[in-house]
């Protein structure tokens, strides 16, 4: 079994990488990355059955917070219920998005905002060194060139200093990064085609 | 058969079922059987006499020595070396040992002593000669002349010419009578001179005070030799011992011992003590006779008979295998000194009280023993009938139930309570833990936050409320959002353009804001029919709301002017399935209807079919991977990317480096399309002052606030320490 599982996944990831160079194997790289799509779409659904088990096992143990799992579970086939026969262009659908889905998560990334500058202003604190004063003040900096002054922009802050740490040193450094994801993505594929990484499961 | 068996050393009469004397214990006849198989380990002799009359007349155990003494020199006898018969049953087969000729040279080796206890008088024997333990045989066969006196030889036995008791009777007598004389002056100063002149240390000639049967040591094997000790050299105590003892100790001590006896021999202790030894010796033979003739030796199997055995005995030392069987108890006491065989009464020591008091225990077991409780036998249970017991003390060994409880109370006094008392509060507040001083110099954490928050907000919030417009729009546009806006100017008109929406809820503010001049002004521009489709699930949900919300003003009506497609699942392997057939990997649209059937979308099969494609990322993951497995199929169809402020700079190489079409990052580079499109739909104009004050804001509590705590560090370093 454990062999047949070693065969199947290096099989199917040498005939999806030979299907970019290989005409004739991209028929047969297209149905693999079918059974990919459904395989995915499952994985969703069986995740949402977990959640709904999850909350389910909650409220029958009368656990503490079985509340918030039922109202959970009321929303979420609710919402599910609705979505499947009004489809999501409805203008109820939109206000359940509207009113609830995205300012949650707004909310939550206006207290990330928060967080960031309040640790941004006590990192000096905790980390007092060269390093840390660098950090700030290119983050001030990139702050302070990226909007404009009441009065207009700062002619060598938005004219020279904003384009050059975006397009020399966040570029330089982005390129950086995405060349070390590409090798490691080479990496980590070549492993899995050999059979060195399995990570569909070990012996 | 005769019914009654005389015993040939007392003369008692005994039955002839009798198997020892009942008078001396000496062994009537044989223990192997009087008439031992072929191949026996004694074996009867066909050369016996065929007269039944006298051989019958012969005691069994006389009988049985005949014949053995004709059968000892033959090559197959069995007897040798104290190796019992009976445990070799191939004995025959083997080589038989060498044993003793019958030579005159064997009769050498006869100590003169022995020879003359035996009647010989041969000239060659000297004193202090031994026999060893195989030649015994050859001594038995080479004493005949004494044993003529003595008794029946073993050539008479064998001829059948047994003489009667009454007439070897009185020549016994008279040789015992003969040796009983012992050596006279002159005899004992002579032995004494050779003493002196061949053992000046004291060897194994017999000394002076020595008995004649002290010299039967010398017969004893090399392993029992032991030093014969002059009489100089002997304590008192050991001589009174070996004096006074009687023949029957003598008898089981000087064999098993082998210490030499002291005091001149006298005739009849002589014969008394060879007596005493043959008699010792066979007593102690016979117990192993009965279980294996084997077990005894040569000499003690062998055919001897009359007083030869006993002469053999009494010269001889017995062998540590058969004095360890003879009791010694009974001399154990003899040969303590006299000092420690008196008993006087020693008067017991007078102990002081406080010694008397420290013996509790003894006291009690005494007291709850009690001397006749242990010597009276037990009268029940399994030891029913034993003495010595040790009585059952009532409770011991009992479990005595729950331990009692004992207070232990120390008597102390106040002082001495005050000042355990100090030394435990000492001991207490050493292990104290002191609690440190938190450095409080903006408040708590908390209240920084809060306060951090409460500014964002109230000042932002005024921002947004009061639509002010103090910050201007940046005036420089972005090359890669020229190109962005450059590549939409150049979609053709009504042409189908592909719109990924692949951001979260979370950034629909920063994501709707920054591609909304950009979608108006290609939907004001070109009226393209669009195509939306997500890879995140709530994707195609905030597409309909960026169509019905932000693009409100131009009336895209779903199925007309746009299509859902929906979610695309497998994240990567779903965007190169899409890029490779698109019909077939989203066959359906998000209201399950047949999307490409539709006809906004009747004519697009490939992804070629697309006059662009618009990708609006909030990441760099699902912006590079719409770059990346769109490329090779796309062709020439430009791709867009509308990233937030946090992916712009990440996804920047690929609008650098041309597999991007343009770029607009975050409300900075939408400020620009938005320029471009005529300040509309407005949306960068409405937030940018927000937006500017707050990255002042941001900026200047960043530096102030990292200039104070970068203040107080130093201010604590340069604080002396210990504080």
């Amino acid at each position: 079994m454990y062999l047949a599982a070693v065969i199947l996944a290096v099989g199917a990831g040498a005939i999806i990488l030979a299907g970019y160079y290989v005409p004739a194997l991209a028929g047969l790289q297209g149905l693999l990355l079918s059974w990919a799509i459904i395989l995915a779409g499952s994985a969703a659904v069986v995740g949402v059955f977990n959640l709904v088990l999850v909350h389910t096992t909650r409220i029958s143990n009368r656990e503490k917070g079985g509340v918030y799992s039922a109202i959970l579970l009321i929303c979420l086939l609710g919402t599910f219920l609705y979505g499947l026969a009004m489809g999501p262009s409805d203008s109820g659908m939109r206000l359940v998005i509207n009113a609830v889905v995205v300012p949650v998560e707004s909310s939550l990334m206006a207290v990330l905002a928060v967080s960031l500058l309040y640790a941004a202003v006590r990192l000096l604190r905790h980390r007092p060194n060269a390093m840390s004063v660098v950090f700030l003040v290119t983050a001030a900096l990139i702050l302070v060139a990226s909007a404009t002054l009441p009065f207009g922009e700062v002619g060598p802050l938005n004219d020279f200093l904003r384009p050059w740490l975006q397009h020399v040193l966040a570029l330089g450094g982005a390129r950086g990064l995405l060349i070390g994801i590409g090798l490691g993505t080479l990496t980590t594929g070549l492993r899995v085609l050999v059979g060195a990484d399995r990570p569909y499961g070990t012996r | 058969m005769e019914d009654t068996i005389t015993c040939p050393v007392c003369g008692e009469t005994n039955p002839a079922d009798l198997v020892l004397c009942r008078n001396c214990q000496w062994p009537l006849r044989s223990t192997t059987g009087s008439e031992p198989a072929d191949g026996g380990a004694i074996r009867s002799d066909d050369s016996a006499p065929q007269d039944s009359t006298s051989w019958t007349a012969i005691p069994d155990w006389l009988r049985d020595l005949g014949s053995d003494a004709e059968q000892s020199a033959a090559p197959e006898s069995v007897i040798r070396d104290g190796m019992p018969a009976g445990s070799e049953p191939h004995a025959e087969e083997e080589t038989p040992p060498e044993l003793p000729s019958r030579d005159q040279s064997a009769m050498d080796e006869v100590p003169e002593w022995v020879a003359r206890i035996a009647g010989t008088t041969g000239s060659d024997a000297e004193p202090g000669s031994e026999i060893p333990w195989g030649k015994t045989e050859a001594r038995r066969d080479e004493a005949p002349a004494g044993a003529e006196a003595m008794g029946p030889t073993s050539e008479q036995v064998t001829s059948g010419q047994i003489p009667s008791e009454d007439e070897w009777r009185p020549a016994f007598d008279e040789s015992i009578s003969k040796q009983t004389a012992g050596p006279g002056e002159g005899e004992i100063y002579e032995w004494l001179r050779r003493l002196d002149a061949s053992s000046p240390a004291g060897g194994d000639v017999p000394t002076p005070g020595s008995k004649p049967n002290a010299g039967a040591a010398d017969n004893r094997t090399p392993s029992q030799a032991a030093p014969v000790l002059p009489a100089e050299v002997i304590p008192d105590w050991l001589a009174d011992e070996s004096m006074g003892s009687g023949p029957t100790a003598q008898a089981g001590t000087d064999v098993a011992s082998g210490v030499p006896q002291a005091g001149p021999p006298a005739a009849d202790e002589m014969l008394s003590d060879a007596a005493a030894n043959a008699t010792g010796a066979k007593r102690q033979i016979e117990p192993q006779q009965n279980g294996a003739v084997g077990a005894l030796p040569e000499l003690a199997t062998s055919g001897l008979s009359g007083i030869d055995v006993d002469a053999v005995v009494a010269s001889m030392q017995t062998p540590d295998w058969l004095s360890e069987g003879i009791p010694r108890a009974a001399a154990s006491d003899e040969r303590l000194p006299p000092a420690a065989r008196e008993q006087e009464p020693i008067a017991p020591a007078e102990l002081p009280s406080w010694v008397q008091a420290m013996q509790p225990v003894e006291s009690i077991m005494q007291a709850a023993s009690g001397g006749a409780a242990e010597e009276a036998p037990v009268d029940r249970g399994p030891l029913l009938g034993l003495q010595g017991v040790l009585p059952a003390i009532p409770g011991v060994g009992k479990p005595s139930g729950k331990p009692q409880v004992r207070a232990m109370r120390l008597e102390v006094t106040e002082q001495q309570r005050a000042r355990a008392s100090m030394l435990e509060e000492l001991l207490v507040g050493e292990t104290r833990p002191i609690p440190l001083k938190a450095a409080s110099l903006l408040g708590s954490n908390r209240s920084l936050r809060w306060a951090l928050a409460a500014i964002l907000v109230v000042i932002l919030g005024g921002a947004l409320a009061s639509r002010s417009q103090s910050f201007p729009l940046p005036v420089g546009i972005p090359n890669e959002t020229l190109r962005a806006i450059q590549s939409v100017e150049n979609i053709p008109p009504d042409a189908r353009v592909l719109v990924v929406f692949d951001y979260e809820p979370a950034t629909v503010g920063e994501m709707e804001a920054s591609a909304a001049s950009l979608m108006d002004h290609l939907l004001l521009l070109r009226h393209p029919v669009l195509a939306l489709i997500s890879t995140s699930p709530t994707g195609s949900v905030l597409a309909e709301r960026f169509m019905a919300n932000t693009l409100a003003s131009r009336a895209y009506q779903p199925g007309v002017g746009y299509v859902n497609l929906g979610y695309l699942p497998g994240g990567l392997a779903g965007v190169r399935a899409f890029a490779r057939d698109p019909l077939q990997t989203v066959p359906l649209g998000a209201d399950a209807g047949a999307a490409w059937d539709s006809p906004a979308l009747q004519s697009v099969a490939h992804l070629t079919d697309f006059a662009a494609i618009l990708v609006l990322s909030d990441s760099l993951e699902s912006g590079r991977v719409w770059i990346e497995q769109t490329s090779a199929d796309r062709g020439q169809v430009p791709l867009i990317v509308v990233s937030s402020a946090q992916a712009g700079p990440m996804l920047l190489p690929y609008a650098e480096s041309g597999q991007v079409g343009g770029l607009v990052s975050g409300l900075n580079g939408a400020a620009g399309t938005e320029m471009a499109n005529g300040g509309l739909p407005g949306f960068v104009r409405r937030y940018w002052d927000a937006y500017s004050l707050g990255m002042l804001l941001a900026a200047c509590m960043i530096v102030l606030g990292g200039a104070w705590y970068a203040w107080t560090e130093i201010r604590a370093r340069r604080a002396p320490v210990g504080i």
